[in-house]
């Protein structure tokens, strides 16, 4: 008899283990459930939910932004993905870099964030710094430069994880820079190169078009001009906004120079110009010639219009103006149940030779030196261009600072008060006054 | 004449058939109503539960589609009044103010996560990549897109099914579309709320996902489905009338059964169709385990009514066994162990064998009773020829010696021997039995002479009837044996009369007086003459003729005979034909 009660108390122990586990099975398959808050003990449960159920069917939400070539890249490497591991399903949610962010901060304030989210380096000290993102420490980086793995660190946890570097260049329309008969644009060209060639090729142009896209308004462009100028980063060291006064103010002179000789393109062109937007861009739509892009851009735009385009670094001033970004981080939603999966998945896709073969040069040159080793001989003309352009800048890239907290929407302020100068409501002095009020707020913001 | 299968068939075909026909009509009966019944019951419980169902998926789907509608409107008032603020501004407001219109709209896509994207149809900047959540289209092209139709009249509408681009490729949204209004009341813009068609089919995806959905719209137009949509598409007409006469409710047609639902605080309808082969499966299947019951009951019952009629069927061949096989000889044994119907069959049977075997029993009696007294006849009976030369020598002998009186006794003698001897027929005329008896008197009046006196009186009409052969010449030799022995004077009186269609005969003599227990002491009285004439009266005509001895009215015994009226025609066809004219 009392063999018999412990048996069946230990049987009974074991169903309510079963239950327990397959209970817990079946919670997996929700997938960013809203009472799943994003606490500290969330990696320690996921964990032990990827374990119970190694096979358990899991629906994993992904989101990036990107090009369509980007687009379609990422969703073969998610099938491939499925194919080996049957138990997961992908939902995807992929745009263009517009509004992403927004929705992003839509989505995490509603708790229906996606478990996997690709992360922009202005962002990720925003994010991880509110707890939202989850720690990577799981993931296998043995094969990636120890610099590049600390860029998505935030107080030395690892809260993103770069999927390529790439380099900011620019990119110009080659064909008709040939039947203008002008000198191309170069790597290590300089800021009175810039000039000469947007004089030389505005008067062969005629009226309606332009020689560059303004993306003055963009804040990338003004740190590459500062760096250039040899005034450092935009951020200092600190986290605090650095931006020279008459580095700032010459360069929007300058530019506003420009706009009024039709080198730049006027401000509602360069209102609805998209970049690498098969109608909306404005040097592929034939409005210009030039604009900044950034190496891993390479492919997208080559696939638009192959073989037209020409490749050329940033402006040099005393130094030079580009650098080298680690790009296209991928972070795990803290608040997701899934995160082992997500890990997993990160861990297949920035280390797994196939897969990077899959998504080559989208989003920059793989980080995992195996699976760049094992991606080289494959190389397309275009990725070959796309290398060669970051080895060019390679060397005297300037530094990259990921943005400090609670300035990853400067850049969208900073763009609304540089439109003011592009319609002309503001001068350069008033723009410069308005930023560093602007500054200001989010100095205090961030503190 | 009536068929009468009681009567013509075997009992065990009506057995089986009486039986089979009940349990086919039984079974019959019960597979159809359980079909017909159970398939009524299935239909009303799904269509019940279908009906709620749809009811709370419209519901459902309302709550949502009511969102959308809603924000549409707040966000076609917010358009309206950033719009304003656009008027007479520069064109730096203009950029403004589209941003701004393209931020509101995109948080009401981040917002909704079943919106898809918003489309503005207005005279702000076009603007349209597939990468974007707001695309702007220039208000003139609203007009070249194959939905304005539902718009054109209406302030809103939502817009069936259609295919848009987007960078997940084409992609099946079903549309919102709303007039903007400026504080003129002069609609301006249409913006369109894009919900991919997969959000709306999750929304109406049952559990089970196992039957053909559509949503309606209140047009009655299809606006999306779940799998199949011809049916829908083929009978549109036919649900919208549906729709239109009965807010809920379920018609079947063919193999489709349709359940609709529509609430009427909503302009959507939802419809469902179920194979009907699949709902009444069930049913079915019942359907067809009673009928395999029956069957199996038909094939028990076939051999329950064999082995039925056989229990029933066989005593009665037996009985009629023993009555083919009858015979007196070997007693074909029956069944004693039945105390039914049939016992009493048996016993009724057993019986009238019995009585049989009886009869039989005491026919062979009297057989061989009347074959003893045959032999006893035959024993008795003396050669006539032998008789009759013997007498003629007598009478010879007599004339030799001039005894004139013996030879004229003897002549008288020859000729009654030669009357009773004769090989005739057993019955014979009166008036020939009269002669032959005159002749045996006269032999008597020889030795009586004188002192003997008798007569005859036979009526004309008894003259005409036939008599048995020596009836009379017993009586009359009982007369002289008996009657006048001692006598000197004897006295005889032959009388024939038909009285009461009988024929009457009297004997009458003068003689001594007839003894009381003549009838019980027959030797007594007549010997084997009279008994012999009684028995042959008695068995030629039965117990109603006969004779009687009596005291005559002359002194002596008289003998009244009582016969049949035997004519000739009576006669001729022999005894037999008289015998049977009497029983």
């Amino acid at each position: 008899m009392r063999w018999f009660v412990k048996k069946s108390s230990f049987v009974i122990a074991l169903i309510v283990l079963a239950v327990g586990i397959s209970a817990c099975g079946n919670g997996g398959n929700n997938s960013a459930s809203p009472n799943n808050g994003g606490n500290a003990s969330a990696p320690e449960s996921s964990a032990t939910d990827g374990n119970a159920g190694a096979d358990a069917p899991v629906t994993l939400t992904i989101a990036w932004w990107g090009s369509q070539a980007r687009h379609d890249a990422t969703l073969k490497a998610l099938d491939q993905y499925k194919a080996l591991h049957p138990n997961v399903t992908f939902q995807t949610q992929f745009s263009g870099w517009d509004g992403y962010f927004d929705k992003l901060a839509v989505q995490y304030s509603a708790k229906k964030a996606p478990d996997i989210i690709q992360m922009d380096a202005a962002y990720i000290n925003d994010y991880a710094g509110r707890g939202l993102l989850g720690d990577l420490k799981d993931l296998n980086v043995s094969d990636i430069d120890p610099k590049t793995v600390d860029s998505g660190k935030v107080n030395d946890v690892l809260y993103a994880i770069p999927t390529g570097v790439a380099a900011l260049g620019m990119v110009y329309d080659k064909t008709v820079v040939e039947k203008l008969g002008l000198e191309a644009p170069d790597f290590g060209w300089t800021w009175d190169d810039f000039y000469a060639f947007g004089e030389a090729a505005k008067a062969k142009l005629g009226d309606d078009k332009y020689v560059y896209v303004d993306q003055s308004a963009d804040l990338v462009d003004y740190t590459a001009y500062q760096y250039s100028m040899g005034k450092g980063y935009i951020y200092d060291a600190d986290g605090n906004l650095s931006i020279d006064k008459d580095t700032w103010i010459n360069y929007m002179t300058k530019m506003g120079e420009l706009r009024d000789k039709g080198i730049l393109t006027p401000a509602d062109i360069t209102t609805t110009d998209k970049e690498l937007d098969p109608q909306q861009d404005s040097v592929i739509n034939g409005n210009a010639i030039a604009r900044h892009l950034f190496s891993n851009q390479v492919g997208s735009i080559d696939a638009l219009k192959p073989g037209a385009f020409g490749f050329a670094s940033m402006p040099y001033g005393s130094e030079a103006g580009g650098w080298l970004k680690p790009s296209m981080f991928w972070s795990v939603n803290a608040q997701s149940p899934h995160q082992a999966e997500a890990i997993k998945f990160i861990d297949w896709l920035i280390n797994d030779q196939e897969a990077g073969k899959t998504l080559g040069l989208t989003r920059g040159t793989p980080v995992s030196n195996k699976v760049l080793e094992a991606l080289t001989p494959t190389f397309s003309e275009a990725d070959q261009i796309s290398t060669d352009f970051l080895n060019k800048v390679t060397p005297d890239a300037q530094k990259f600072i990921n943005d400090p907290q609670g300035w990853g929407n400067f850049k969208n302020d900073y763009k609304t008060i540089v439109e003011e100068l592009q319609y002309k409501q503001s001068t350069p002095d008033k723009a410069y006054e308005k930023l560093m009020k602007l500054a200001e707020e989010y100095a205090a913001e961030a503190k | 004449m009536r068929f009468n299968p009681f009567k013509t068939m075997r009992i065990d075909v009506v057995f089986f058939f009486g039986f089979a026909l009940i349990v086919v009509i039984l079974v019959g009966l019960i597979v159809s109503f359980s079909y017909i019944n159970g398939s009524k019951e299935i239909a009303d419980n799904t269509s019940y539960y279908q009906q709620k169902l749809l009811i709370e998926l419209n519901k459902k789907l309302n709550t949502h589609l009511e969102d959308i509608e809603q924000s549409s409107n707040t966000a076609a008032q917010n358009f309206s009044d950033l719009y304003e603020q656009r008027l007479n501004g520069s064109t730096y407001d203009q950029m403004k103010v589209q941003s701004m219109i393209r931020s509101q709209l995109n948080n009401y896509v981040f917002g909704m996560p079943m919106l898809h994207s918003i489309e503005v149809y207005s005279d702000l900047r076009p603007s349209y990549t597939l990468q974007d959540f707001v695309q702007f289209m220039p208000l003139n092209q609203m007009e070249t897109e194959a939905w304005y139709g539902d718009l054109r009249d209406s302030d809103y509408a939502w817009l069936s099914q259609r295919t848009i681009k987007t960078n997940k490729g084409d992609t099946s949204v079903i549309s919102f579309a709303r007039k903007v209004y400026n504080r003129f009341n002069r609609s301006f813009a249409v913006i369109v709320f894009n919900v991919p068609v997969s959000e709306f089919q999750a929304l109406i995806t049952t559990e089970d996902s196992r039957s053909n959905l559509a949503l309606l719209d209140d047009t009655g137009k299809l606006i999306t489905h779940k799998e199949n949509a011809e049916f829908f598409l083929e009978n549109e007409a036919e649900i919208k009338a549906q729709l239109d006469a009965r807010t809920t409710g379920s018609k079947r047609t063919g193999d489709e059964f349709l359940v609709w639902a529509s609430s009427p605080d909503s302009q959507w309808s939802l419809a469902e169709i179920t194979s009907w082969k699949r709902l009444t499966a069930g049913s079915l299947r019942q359907s067809q385990i009673f009928l395999a019951w029956g069957i199996v009951t038909i094939l028990l019952i076939l051999v329950l009514a064999v082995f039925l009629s056989r229990r029933f069927v066989k005593p009665i061949a037996l009985l009629l066994k023993a009555m083919n096989n009858f015979s007196l000889s070997r007693r074909i044994p029956l069944p004693k162990d039945y105390k039914n119907e049939f016992g009493h069959l048996f016993q009724g049977y057993e019986k009238l064998t019995y009585r049989i075997e009886e009869l039989y029993d005491s026919l062979r009696r009297q057989h061989e009773e009347q074959r003893a007294a045959e032999i006893k006849a035959l024993q008795m009976m003396i050669n006539p020829h032998f008789l009759y030369n013997s007498l003629d020598q007598v009478n010879w002998m007599a004339i030799e010696a001039s005894q004139p009186k013996i030879s004229k006794m003897l002549s008288h003698l020859a000729s009654f021997l030669r009357g009773a001897l004769t090989d005739s027929d057993s019955l014979v005329p009166l008036p020939e039995e009269a002669e032959h008896i005159e002749s045996y008197l006269a032999f008597q009046k020889i030795r009586w002479e004188d002192r003997l006196e008798y007569r005859f009186d036979i009526s004309d009409e008894a003259k005409a009837l036939y008599v048995p052969k020596m009836l009379l010449q017993p009586f009359i030799e009982n007369a002289f044996i008996h009657g006048f022995h001692g006598k000197r004077q004897a006295s005889l009186l032959i009388e024939a009369r038909v009285r009461e269609e009988r024929l009457q005969l009297r004997i009458a003599d003068n003689g001594r007086q007839v003894r009381g227990d003549w009838a019980v002491n027959r030797s007594a009285k007549g010997g084997y003459g009279l008994r012999n004439v009684r028995e042959r009266i008695e068995a030629m005509f039965g117990n109603d003729f006969g004779f009687t001895l009596e005291n005559s009215p002359e002194g002596g015994t008289q003998a009244m005979i009582r016969l049949p009226i035997l004519d000739l025609s009576s006669c001729k066809g022999g005894i037999t034909n008289v015998e049977d004219s009497h029983y």
